[in-house]
């Protein structure tokens, strides 16, 4: 038996140790690590002491013995990581289980930076909110001897402690009340038996890497009365094959008895991939006035007497702006300033739209207008005022990094306050799509991928620009959501988004949504949104939107109520199938901290009636990808959520610009949650302020501001 | 189960070549996806029937407008480009896919819509170049895949090479040919500039970023 105070006073000391070196220690760059079966930082089976790099997304599938794990994990600061995992296990035979599958999460975070002397030590929690099938928790010191030759050693807890322990020096290890899962099982964290795992890893060629460890899981639960393989040996072997920058694969042989492979994907959020370089024509270049001495004539400012001369011009900024297929909202002119309010559809850089509409104006207007007030209008919304001096424009063209000069000389602005907008004759009041679409579910308890196709058109009808009446409607083709395992219930919930299912189960067309939605920016800082009709597949009602935002602020605010009901699961026009009404909204709280880690608060009533908040963590790249994790705590008690205990998810966002380098506003948002259950559900209504809004303000604006040149 | 799944992702490959070709309407926000894909194919299938283009010096004269040709060796794709715009001592040429090279006297100094694109630079004049007089700094400023500025710091020794005769378009130049052999952080090039008697470039090669590297231009006319 080991003395638990030595133990720990020995810990005390390493530690103390440790942070008096890691401030003499040099910064310094590491070979990055290569991830492992579970798609953590590791061996083969084993985690290791590095983080992955700052930012990087991966996802990792492994299989072997009949175990499949797909991972997708995110180093979310440079010192910590999470992952979610889905792991199916053939043949696990228990519980009415044929296949098993399971979702589990993990936390790590780096106590030590590597230095010349020290290795990189983490401690890291593997599937601590799951059922605990694969519950363990460890530290792990990691250390390059040499750019190509890497040594792990740690000790483990829970499964990683399961083979040849040495002993338990935190005392035992209770036994977990699985119950509804999704509740972190702090009770069990490094207690029990403790024992010792390593490996090493040689990085025999640039593509090629071989690994060796020594695993400590003894994999009690697969090999004893499952039989799902034979535990022959703690000796682990394995090859790694880094086919591109972000494709990588491995093979193993595994516990003496089994051969396990995996294939990652890598991703850098933060870049564009490589060889992806901006897509898309060239702007027209600035036009320039002619000298003022040398022709003075084309400076009067007669031409503002001229009658009918605004409309000329109107007529002849507005296809130069629809060459980007932006749209011009209003123009107005005096001898020397021209305020745009214009329409970005095309670029997702908002710099570029800007850089674009000033260069559209400099080729049409008088010389005597010399300041620009350029707006972009989102719903009607006039979002920011970007002034700028067109001689700047001129002067900065081609001057050598022209765009970091000419952000110099813009100011921003807020427009609230003004008076309604005006709606140009050039407006397309109708705009129309129809495309196929696709409808994913992750990760249900019964299957990894479940998919819908089917035929979408939807439809904008614009009664005046920030008044907007819209729709969409779907005739599924072919797919399985509806087979989705249909969630155990009780009684005394509603039933709200557990019922999913039925919703999917519709082979007649279906009216998604049908709304009419107002919305204003009525005073400084200020804007709003009332929206009401059939907001959303499974409600309809009125829903009404309050945002306070400064153009340069942290930190913004807002508040939502809705009163909604229940529509029925064939969803044309009726609610009578469950007759439920609720009341529900929320107060929010959005703060950046800057780097791109941003916060949300949103506490209220949800769906089902229950009270409570989410807490919401993401992490934003310039480029427009964003990955966050988000918990919901309310009143609803665990027994009464049922499986998860309570809702929580990770929402991913991929912007299509990154992915095609082609100007695109469109993104690609998902958002995976474990299980969808009834409690903290909310309201999906279309068109809320914040990312409207928040695109055309001074972060997002100046994040991408290279471009306004481009 | 594993059936299921493998007919799963045969439907989402099979709807996701659907997604791209037929969505249609006139929301760009609905079909941007659509649009991209089809531009890009529309460009695949543009770059692999683009052949160099036929000029005479008879349809030169008619036309009697500027033109310059630009070929991307990189790319096998040649151009015959236009005036589209003058800001100073800097013309912007503009090739008829949209893409654009602005020249100051000459000199490349910006690119637009090529993909890597030059996007300004601070570069030696005509005139410095012309006189061969040893050594320079050039900066070449990039977007780099972080959306953020990226600096290409290079040294460069310029070099008269002597008296030649070039042709372009049927007709001859008594130039006289300079060289400009740069060299920065990972990267090395050769520009070399054939000047006419005048002091204008007739014709160049230039090296404009890492994933175009160098484009010659021809002055066609006048």
């Amino acid at each position: 038996m080991v003395d638990v105070t030595r133990v720990c006073v020995k810990i005390a000391a390493f530690g103390a140790a440790v942070l008096t070196l890691t401030a003499a220690a040099r910064a310094q760059e590491f070979p990055r690590p290569t991830l492992n079966l579970y798609g953590a930082a590791g061996g083969i089976d084993m985690p290791s002491g590095q983080p992955a790099p700052d930012g990087e997304y991966s996802t990792t599938h492994s299989r072997f013995a009949g175990i499949s794990r797909t991972t997708l994990s995110f180093q979310l600061a440079p010192r910590l990581s999470g992952s979610f995992r889905y792991t199916g296990i053939l043949n696990w035979n228990f519980g009415g289980f044929d296949t098993y599958y399971d979702r589990s999460f993990d936390a790590r975070y780096q106590l030590l930076k590597e230095s010349e002397i020290l290795p990189s030590v983490t401690i890291g929690l593997q599937d601590f909110l799951g059922t605990g099938l694969f519950s363990g928790e460890y530290v792990a010191a990691t250390k390059n001897l040499t750019p190509k030759f890497r040594v792990t050693g740690g000790i483990g807890w829970g499964r990683l402690g399961s083979y040849n322990s040495v002993g338990s020096p935190f005392g035992e290890r209770p036994t977990n009340n699985i119950g509804l899962g999704g509740k972190a099982n702090y009770a069990q964290w490094f207690r029990g038996p403790m024992a010792p795992f390593g490996g090493v890893e040689w990085q025999a060629t640039d593509k090629i890497s071989l690994k060796a460890e020594y695993s400590s899981d003894a994999y009690t639960s697969e090999t004893g009365p499952r039989d799902i393989f034979i535990h022959k040996s703690p000796w682990n072997f394995g090859v790694g094959y880094q086919l591109s920058e972000r494709f990588r694969f491995g093979a193993y042989y595994l516990y003496g008895s089994e051969v396990g492979v995996t294939g990652q994907l890598l991703i850098d959020p933060s870049r564009r991939p490589r060889n992806m370089a901006i897509q898309g024509m060239a702007p027209f270049p600035v036009a320039v006035r002619p000298s003022r001495t040398a022709q003075p004539q084309m400076w009067s400012q007669d031409w503002v007497n001229v009658p009918g001369l605004d409309d000329k011009i109107k007529a002849a900024v507005a296809p130069l702006l629809a060459a980007d297929d932006m749209m011009l909202e209003r123009l107005t002119l005096s001898a020397t300033r021209a305020e745009l309010r214009f329409r970005n559809k095309t670029f997702g850089a908002e710099a570029q739209a800007i850089g674009r509409a000033a260069r559209a104006l400099s080729r049409v207007l008088p010389a005597s207008v010399e300041t620009f007030d350029l707006i972009p209008v989102v719903k009607g919304m006039p979002l920011t005022r970007v002034t700028l001096q067109r001689s700047d424009l001129e002067a900065l063209e081609f001057a050598p990094q022209g765009e970091a000069a000419l952000r110099l000389r813009v100011s921003y602005s807020d427009v609230g306050g003004v008076a309604e907008m005006v709606s140009d004759d050039n407006r397309q009041p109708l705009t129309w799509g129809l495309r196929p679409f696709t409808r994913f579910s992750f990760f249900d308890p019964g299957n990894p991928v479940r998919m819908d196709v089917g035929v979408r058109l939807s439809g904008n009808y614009e009664i005046s620009p920030n008044l907007i009446l819209s729709g969409a409607f779907a005739q599924k083709a072919g797919g399985n959501l509806d087979q989705a395992r249909a969630s155990n219930t009780v009684a005394s919930v509603q039933r709200v988004r557990s019922e999913a299912t039925k919703y999917n189960d519709n082979d007649t067309p279906v009216m998604e949504s049908m709304t009419l939605a107002w919305y204003q920016h009525p005073a400084r800082n200020i804007y709003t949104r009332l929206s009401g009709g059939y907001l959303e597949r499974m409600f309809g009602g009125l829903s009404g939107e309050v945002l306070w935002r400064p153009i340069d602020s942290k930190l913004a605010l807002g508040a939502e109520l809705n009163y909604v009901a229940q529509r029925n699961t064939d969803q044309r026009l009726g609610f009578d199938e469950y007759d439920y009404r609720v009341l529900t909204g929320h107060v929010s709280a959005y703060y950046e901290f800057g780097e791109g880690y941003l916060a949300q608060l949103d506490a209220g009533r949800y769906l089902a009636g229950d009270i409570g908040a989410t807490f919401t963590l993401a992490r934003e790249f310039d480029s427009g990808w964003r990955i966050g994790a988000f918990a919901t705590l309310t009143d609803m008690s665990a027994e009464d959520f049922g499986e998860g205990s309570f809702d929580k998810g990770i929402n991913l966002t991929i912007p299509l610009n990154w992915l095609t380098g082609y100007s695109s506003r469109k993104v690609y948002s998902t958002t995976i949650r474990p299980v969808t259950r009834d409690g903290g559900a909310r309201l999906a209504v279309n068109g809320r302020l914040n990312a409207l809004v928040r695109d055309y303000h001074t972060k997002r604006m100046d994040a991408q501001w290279e471009r306004v040149l481009r | 189960m594993g059936k299921g799944a493998a007919m799963n992702w045969t439907a989402a490959a099979a709807t996701a070549g659907l997604l791209a070709l037929v969505g249609c309407g006139s929301d760009i926000d609905a079909t941007a996806d659509s649009r991209i894909v089809r531009d890009y194919l529309s460009k695949v299938m543009q770059s692999r029937t683009n052949s160099v283009p036929q000029i005479t010096r008879a349809r030169l004269e008619a036309d009697a407008l500027p033109r310059i040709k630009v070929a991307i060796d990189s790319r096998k794709m040649t151009a015959i480009l236009g005036k589209l715009a003058v800001n100073g001592p800097v013309v912007t040429w503009v090739a008829a896919d949209g893409a654009t090279i602005a020249l100051r006297d000459g000199v490349a100094i910006a690119t637009r819509g090529l993909g890597d694109d030059l996007m300004s630079s601070y570069a030696p004049t005509a005139n410095v170049l012309a006189q061969a007089a040893g050594t320079l700094t050039r900066s070449h400023y990039y977007i780099d895949g972080r959306d953020k500025g990226l600096a290409l710091t290079l040294r460069c020794e310029v070099r008269a090479m002597g008296d030649e005769t070039i042709e372009i378009v049927e007709r001859s130049y008594r130039t006289r040919h300079i060289s400009e052999s740069c060299t920065g952080t990972d990267v090395a090039f050769e520009n070399h500039y054939w000047f006419e008697k005048g002091g204008s470039i007739r014709r160049s090669t230039q090296w404009i970023s890492p994933e175009i590297k160098s484009v010659q231009i021809d002055v066609l006319y006048p």
